[in-house]
């Protein structure tokens, strides 16, 4: 009898599962209901944020920020030029060390308080005494001023473009005064109050985001926007192009090349390639033998497979670098020596650099768990060997190849690090400060550069950021004609996302100036 | 009895001990920079020397040790150097997403390997027999993410039957007010009486909760059956027989007893197999749970974290192993 009970059991649980099973399978893959008209769901391979604390967060999470929360300025990197958003207007005195803005009146925050020259000074106050995420790009200021209502003036310790690092993706939000006065953990709760057209609905940390849309933001509102939207982090790549060409997910972005090619093909989904101003150099160990040869140096610039890495292992998803400012970005010029994949020069140069090849094998460090920097590193590799030379290619974590790159004994670090740069805010000047500046203590300076006369540009340069833009451009042109000609770096290629986005989505755009972030509000049916 | 147990919980807080010091020593001798970590990606050296300060980085390794053990104590696992949030904090959002899909994957191996066994055993060699074995072997030597990946294929793609991942589906995650009591979805929702949302995760569950049931199912299927093959060969089962007890009284009430020990035990020790390979699982699906956390975690060397989740991961195994030697020793056959 027991037996047969058993079997019953079977039965009814079998049958419950398909019944649930079947009844349901509709209602989850078909958007259901009146609400799920205007909902947009993004598909995110990472977690959607890390830290929803505007002034703290550095990472992932502008892209959910960027939609709750506002900045003074906006880059605008199709005219190259600085669009108002919470400013209406702004001036700076003749040294630069004094900048005035005048602010948006009649703009609301989430919580329900007005905008006004206070909450600016709170905000931009709040970041710099936290000292967190990119606080450092505040770094020149010395006082924010009340001047009036709407007015603030920031008092400077050095000139510094301020219009600029007010546009900046990370640590330039502007927050309620109220919120202001809390702590990261109650951000963190999905709390907040900015003056974006999104509000946050609800976070799960490390997972989703979910935004309704903010009904009294400054800007109308049209019938055709999404109202809501999700972040999901959904980790395959597979997953993300499925849920695509359902229909389930309107944007989705990184995907694997064969995920790519099997969504071309899709009649649902559109492939849109981006531009971002994240460039990829190896830098070469200027202080070790044999790369401290400025001939080997550039044998080794000579044999790079620029276009096989661009073609065949980006598929599209990049363009090979002019010098270290990628296209987009003022500072960039297309009029820069190239160097080509050439194995005749290169040979030319390795002779005339006098190094015997004979058993020569040098070591280029690449951050582990990336296969396109593993699939370029081996044809580089090949072409290498042509010349004689063994590269040695070693994955390693970030952590690790850094702690190697510090080395104090320049012999014990690698000969090529292979780096990937992206500005704090829309400024060249980065690159400079950050990867050719000389260093007393290595930090990111990983050609280990020691060059005064570009130092002494690049300080006047910076200076010139605020006063006169074209002459600092002009400057910083120069100044990479040097750097190349010196071959400090391999400059490999400026990198591009591939999104996957809804065939029925219109107004989709990004801006490399703020990485990974969709501004939902542009984006309609 | 008691000092059985009283050893045995000794033993397992020295094996956790153990495990916590490797782990930290490990998380110590790997190149790397927790400080950097902490203040991210392009900070400057002052905010990395300010964040060492902070983190206590600055100390020597035995003082950094004994102020995490003395944390410990007191239930601090630190915090994550990438969202800076607690672990436990953290640890508690996501283990009832793990155990949730475990417990479903587990009640599936009572459920269907226990029956699966105990009939291929009563129909040694026949057809039914060859089946289950067959289905056994396949199901422990498949690769969980190749079924995974298999299951998305047939069931979301081709027949649009089940979604692809994710514990619930969007719309209930917008607009309806999801119940958070114990944190399992299904548990919550019939707490709750909220059916929609358990039909819902019901279906989010189905397909991540097979593929981790599969495993567990071949282990006592074929352990079920092997051990009722060996009682149905003991001496006191033909003596029962020759009382003329019907075949069906025989199994039920005389050998299935004798083979419950050993099938319980596997079945306990499956469990810890079936919550680390969870892991895995849990990325393909998008179910956030541990597995998903401790990925992001060893990506990023987030060392606190890989601690917390290997305290949590080592207790689990210690006290599984625990229960599964009370069950042994419950029989009262074995002397400890």
């Amino acid at each position: 009898m027991k037996n047969k009970r058993l079997i019953s059991l079977l039965l009814v649980i079998v049958l419950v599962v398909s019944l649930i099973a079947g009844c349901s399978g509709g209602g989850t893959t078909k958007g259901g209901g009146e609400g799920a008209k205007n909902l947009l769901f993004q598909a995110n391979g990472n977690t959607p944020y890390i830290n929803l604390d505007p002034s703290v967060e550095n990472s992932n999470g502008v892209m959910v920020l960027h939609n709750t929360y506002e900045m003074l300025t906006y880059y605008n990197y199709e005219t190259g030029k600085i669009d108002p958003m919470l400013a209406e207007s702004w001036s700076a005195s003749e040294d630069g060390k004094s900048w005035t803005f005048k602010i948006k009146e009649g703009v609301k925050f989430h919580d329900g308080t007005d905008l006004n020259a206070e909450a600016v000074k709170k905000s931009i106050d709040r970041t710099m005494e936290l000292g967190l995420g990119a606080s450092f790009i505040w770094d020149s200021v010395e006082s924010i001023e009340l001047i009036d209502k709407y007015e603030v003036k920031f008092n400077l310790k050095y000139p510094a473009p301020i219009d600029l690092i007010a546009s900046a993706a990370y640590a330039a939000f502007i927050i309620s005064p109220d919120a202001a006065e809390k702590d990261s953990d109650w951000f963190n709760q999905g709390n907040g109050a900015g003056t974006g057209p999104y509000k946050i609905q609800k976070a799960v940390a490390g997972e989703e985001v979910v935004l309704e849309k903010f009904d009294d933001y400054w800007r109308p509102w049209k019938e055709n926007q999404y109202t809501s939207i999700i972040m999901k982090k959904v980790p395959e790549s597979s997953a993300r192009r499925q849920l695509l060409e359902k229909e389930e997910a309107q944007i989705s972005v990184n995907f694997s090349t064969t995920d790519i090619e099997a969504m071309k093909k899709s009649d649902k989904v559109q492939i849109v390639q981006r531009p971002l101003y994240d460039t990829v150099v190896g830098c070469l160990n200027t202080e070790k033998y044999p790369l401290d040869n400025v001939d080997f140096r550039r044998a080794l610039s000579y044999a790079f497979p620029y276009e096989e890495t661009v073609n065949n292992v980006l598929e599209g998803q990049g363009v090979q670098s002019h010098g270290l400012i990628p296209g987009g970005l003022w500072g960039h010029s297309e009029d820069l020596m190239q160097y080509n994949f050439d194995l005749d020069k290169a040979k030319e140069y390795l002779d005339k650099s006098g190094v015997k090849t004979d058993g020569l094998t040098i070591e280029m460090t690449i951050s582990s768990g990336y296969d396109e920097y593993r699939n370029f590193a081996q044809l580089f590799q090949i072409n290498l060997k042509k010349l004689g030379i063994n590269l040695e290619i070693r994955e390693m974590s970030w952590d690790a190849q850094w702690e190697k790159a510090k080395n104090p004994n320049p012999k014990d670090r690698q000969d090529i690090f292979l780096f990937i740069w992206w500005p704090d805010y829309p400024s060249p000047i980065s690159w400079f400060e950050g990867l050719v500046r000389s260093e007393d203590k290595i930090f990111f300076n990983l050609s280990y550069i020691k060059n005064t006369d570009l130092d002494a540009k690049m300080h006047e340069a910076s200076m010139l950021t605020v006063t006169d833009r074209d002459k600092a451009e002009q400057i910083m042109i120069d100044m990479q004609k040097e750097i190349i000609d010196e071959a400090y770096f391999i400059h490999m290629y400026d990198k591009s996302a591939t999104y996957g986005i809804s065939k029925d989505l219109k107004g989709f755009t990004t801006n490399p100036a703020y990485p990974t972030v969709v501004r939902y509000f542009d984006l309609y049916k | 009895m008691k000092k059985y147990i009283f050893k045995r919980i000794i033993t397992g807080i020295i094996v956790l001990l153990g495990v916590i010091t490797i782990t930290f020593i490990m998380a110590r001798v790997i190149p790397s920079d927790p400080a950097a970590k902490w203040v991210g990606p392009k900070a400057t050296p002052e905010q990395i020397a300010m964040a060492e300060k902070e983190l206590g980085l600055d100390k020597p390794m035995p003082v950094q040790y004994a102020n995490y053990i003395r944390d410990l104590l007191k239930g601090n696992l630190g915090r994550s150097l990438r969202t800076k949030q607690p672990i436990t904090q953290e640890l508690a959002a996501y283990i009832p997403a793990t155990l949730e899909i475990v417990i479903f994957g587990f009640l599936l191996a009572v459920i269907i390997g226990i029956p699966l066994g105990i009939y291929s055993a009563k129909q040694k060699d026949k057809m039914l027999d060859h089946v289950s074995r067959f289905f056994s072997i396949g199901s422990v030597s498949l690769p969980a993410f190749w079924v995974a990946l298999f299951l998305q294929l047939v069931f979301y793609k081709k027949l649009g039957l089940l979604p692809l991942g994710g514990r619930l589906s969007l719309e209930t995650t917008i607009f309806y007010n999801v119940p958070d009591i114990t944190g399992m979805l299904l548990l919550d929702s019939l707490i709750t009486s909220n059916f929609m949302i358990f039909k819902d995760a019901f279906i989010h569950i189905i397909l991540p909760g097979i593929t981790i049931a599969l495993y567990p199912i071949g282990l006592v299927a074929r352990m079920t059956r092997s051990a009722l093959l060996e009682v149905l060969n003991e001496d006191y089962i033909a003596s029962i027989r020759s009382y003329g007890v019907s075949e069906t009284k025989v199994l039920w009430k005389y050998a299935l007893k004798n083979t419950l020990g050993p099938t319980a035990t596997v079945l306990t020790l499956s469990l810890g197999y079936t919550l680390v390979n969870t892991f895995l699982i849990e990325t393909i699906f998008s179910w956030p749970g541990l597995g998903n956390y401790v990925a992001t975690a060893v990506t990023t060397l987030d060392y606190p974290a890989i601690i917390g989740v290997t305290i949590f991961s080592a207790t689990c195994y210690v006290i599984l192993n625990l229960i599964a030697d009370l069950i042994i020793a419950l029989d009262p056959r074995i002397r400890l």
